[in-house]
């Protein structure tokens, strides 16, 4: 082999060594903050679930029938003692005028 | 001599050589794996993620019972940086519980609990040859978030999910609960949670993944994942509105009656649909560990009884099938006093005797005379192959955990015959005769009783009744005409529906005790169905011991038609009289 070819590969391997190490050092960093990126979606994630869970236990709370009961009272609905059945034609009235 | 030196040292080299290409072939061969062991549970992070377990419905879709977090709060003592006397200091007014369910607690003054607390926090806190110290389990959110606010390093939580009954105790009997077993598994107990463990509970998932020192995920790292799986869903067949009116009705009658306990069961006799299902007294299965065990059971499944007069209705339903009598059948000699069996003389309830009643008037006065008459006529094996038609002796299929199946007799001797057919001395569960009964509400046809509705998996899975024909529909019909005419002209009359045909029949029973009959105690009870010829429900009302009267036609039948009254209403089932 001829100097300057020695010349040649020795430069070639030099490039790409020096181009193998920056690639490394530029995907592990961005590597390393996509970790972190995950990390932060995964929080939000467990965060938006653990708020779903809070709205649909508030949801049973404020629709349990003790509290719908105790309101209604407060409105000042009270419980019906007498009902009234009105028999006639199928038709609604206000359909029939 | 210079020669001997350097291949002295060329030697030397090689047997350090070797020596070091060994070692490192048995490192990097032979015990490859313990070294890539160690080096991934230094960066390899396991996450377990808890199934959910399955929520319970009601027929609106509303959870009966659903999940919330519970919180573990523990101590980690290499991290901790102040003093443990602080630590305890800051986290017991937190822990204080401000409402102590021990009354020998709560009648201690407040600082006084708080001094206690503080010391029993220290004594753990202070613990030798311990790092990791659990402080304080089922915390709830906002505890956990003011601890949190207190900012100690060194104290962490545990998160597990719990039960949570956003009714509170209502239903608690049907619903059952969830604790642990001997493995320190969650388990559910009693009631849907015991019967459908399997189904309701989840199973644990898993997340493998490699992390940084920052506990960061290395995206291109190991990474595994099982994903967990929720438990099943159960929707029922209760109406939610309808158990609430059930329950506020048989609490309200407890007091008015001053029974001991009570029991209320309504079901479609159609389909078998368990539409509300109350015991009282109850107990709240958040709290479970805090009432008396024998509270768990529900008792119209597994308590027996002696269903008094309202097995007089399927006797009559066996006797007409069989085509030994007919609703105008006479009952003449029988019926004029009291009957004499072997050492025994059976009379009617209030000694009162009517000679030439029909088999009607029989059922309507709850004679029973009048009954050993047609339990004659049935004779022995019949009588006892109808018990089997009408299901006493088995389960009957409902999906709840603890149902009993009272022992039906074997052999029968006339005195038993005799007593079993007005109800006596035969031991039977509330769910059984309501069972039965549905067989006469629905043209013959007896149909097995059923809490759920669906579960709710991948794909909704339906649960579906057997169906079984234990009398023919003209048989239903004659026997409903007699259950009207005893609901409408017996004893509770008063009580009656105005708008409504009802079919039904009260029960007195007295209770055994030690080998004879208590006079005082009575079981009192009313079964039926409404509107008579086209039921929208089967109920049976039964009152334990009722004090302000023993008979049923003063307490369990008009509990029946108040509730019956709200029912109709709440179904939209236009008047049929």
């Amino acid at each position: 082999m001829t100097l300057p070819n020695k010349k040649i590969i020795l430069s070639a391997n030099l490039i790409l060594l020096t181009s193998l190490v920056v690639a490394n050092i530029y995907f592990s960093s961005s590597f390393a903050t996509s970790g972190q990126k995950l990390k932060q979606l995964e929080q939000e994630i467990d965060a938006i679930e653990e708020q779903n869970q809070d709205l649909k236990r508030n949801i049973l709370q404020k629709s349990s029938l003790h509290v719908l009961e105790s309101k209604a009272e407060q409105l000042g609905f009270t419980k019906p003692n007498q009902y009234i059945t009105v028999e006639g034609p199928s038709t609604s009235v206000a359909l029939s005028q | 001599m210079q020669h001997q030196r350097t291949r002295l040292l060329k030697i030397g080299f090689s047997l350090v050589f070797a020596i070091l290409l060994s070692r490192l072939f048995y490192w990097q061969v032979i015990n490859s794996h313990l070294l890539q062991a160690t080096a991934s549970s230094q960066r390899s992070s396991v996450q377990i993620i808890q199934g959910e377990r399955g929520q319970i419905l009601a027929s609106d879709g509303y959870a009966l019972v659903s999940n919330t977090p519970s919180y573990l709060l523990f101590a980690y003592t290499p991290q901790l940086e102040i003093a443990s006397a602080q630590i305890s200091r800051e986290l017991a007014p937190i822990l204080l519980d401000p409402n102590p369910k021990s009354a020998t607690e709560a009648a201690k003054p407040l600082t006084e609990r708080l001094e206690l607390l503080q010391s029993s926090l220290l004594t753990k806190l202070t613990a030798p040859d311990k790092t990791w110290i659990p402080l304080q389990s089922d915390l709830d959110k906002p505890t956990k978030q003011q601890i949190q606010e207190l900012g100690i390093v060194g104290l962490g939580f545990d998160e597990h999910q719990k039960r949570y009954y956003p009714e509170a105790s209502m239903s608690a009997h049907l619903l059952g609960f969830v604790s642990h077993n001997d493995q320190g598994e969650r388990q559910g107990y009693f009631g849907l949670e015991g019967y459908y463990n399997q189904d309701l509970q989840g199973r644990s998932g898993q997340v493998r993944q490699d992390k940084d020192a920052a506990g960061s995920p290395i995206i291109i790292g190991d990474f595994f994942r099982k994903p967990a799986r929720p438990g099943r869903s159960l929707k029922l067949h209760l109406d939610r509105s309808l158990q609430h009116s059930v329950e506020e009705h048989l609490k309200s009658a407890l007091e008015k009656y001053q029974a001991k306990s009570g029991e209320v069961v309504i079901m479609d006799p159609s389909t078998g649909a368990i539409l509300a299902m109350a015991a009282q007294p109850a107990y709240d299965p958040q709290t479970f560990i805090d009432y008396p065990t024998n509270l768990y059971k529900n008792p119209i499944i597994a308590d027996a009884y002696e269903p008094g007069s309202t097995f007089k209705v399927l006797v009559m339903a066996a006797a007409i099938e069989e085509g030994v009598i007919s609703p105008d059948s006479i009952c003449d000699n029988p019926c004029q006093g009291p009957v004499q069996i072997g050492k025994y003389s059976i009379r009617t309830w209030n000694n009162q005797y009517n000679p030439g009643q029909t088999m009607t008037e029989v059922l309507a006065r709850s004679d029973n005379t009048g009954m050993i008459f047609v339990g004659q006529k049935l004779g022995k094996p019949t009588f006892s192959s109808y018990l089997d038609r009408f299901g006493f002796g088995r389960s009957t299929g409902i999906d709840l955990q603890e149902e009993s199946v009272p022992t039906i007799r074997t052999t029968w001797g006339d005195i038993d015959l005799a007593t079993a057919s007005f109800g006596q001395g035969i031991a039977v569960t509330g769910i059984q005769m309501v069972k039965a009964v549905s067989a006469i509400a629905n043209g013959g046809e007896m149909v097995e009783p059923k809490m759920v509705a669906e579960i709710h998996a991948d794909k909704t899975l339906p649960i579906t009744s057997h169906k079984t024909r234990v009398i023919s529909p003209e048989t239903s019909k004659q026997v409903t005409d007699m259950m009207v005419t005893a609901a409408h002209g017996g004893e509770a009359q008063w009580a009656v529906l105005r708008d409504y045909t009802v079919a039904g029949k009260t029960g007195t029973a007295q209770i055994p005790v030690a080998g004879h009959y208590d006079q005082d105690k009575t079981i009192a009870s009313f079964i039926g169905f409404a509107p008579a010829y086209n039921p929208r429900f089967v109920m049976l009302v039964k009152l334990r011991e009722p004090q302000s009267s023993p008979w049923a036609a003063e307490t369990a039948a008009p509990l029946w038609y108040t509730i019956a009254k709200d029912a109709l209403v709440h179904f939209g089932v236009p008047p049929d009289r």
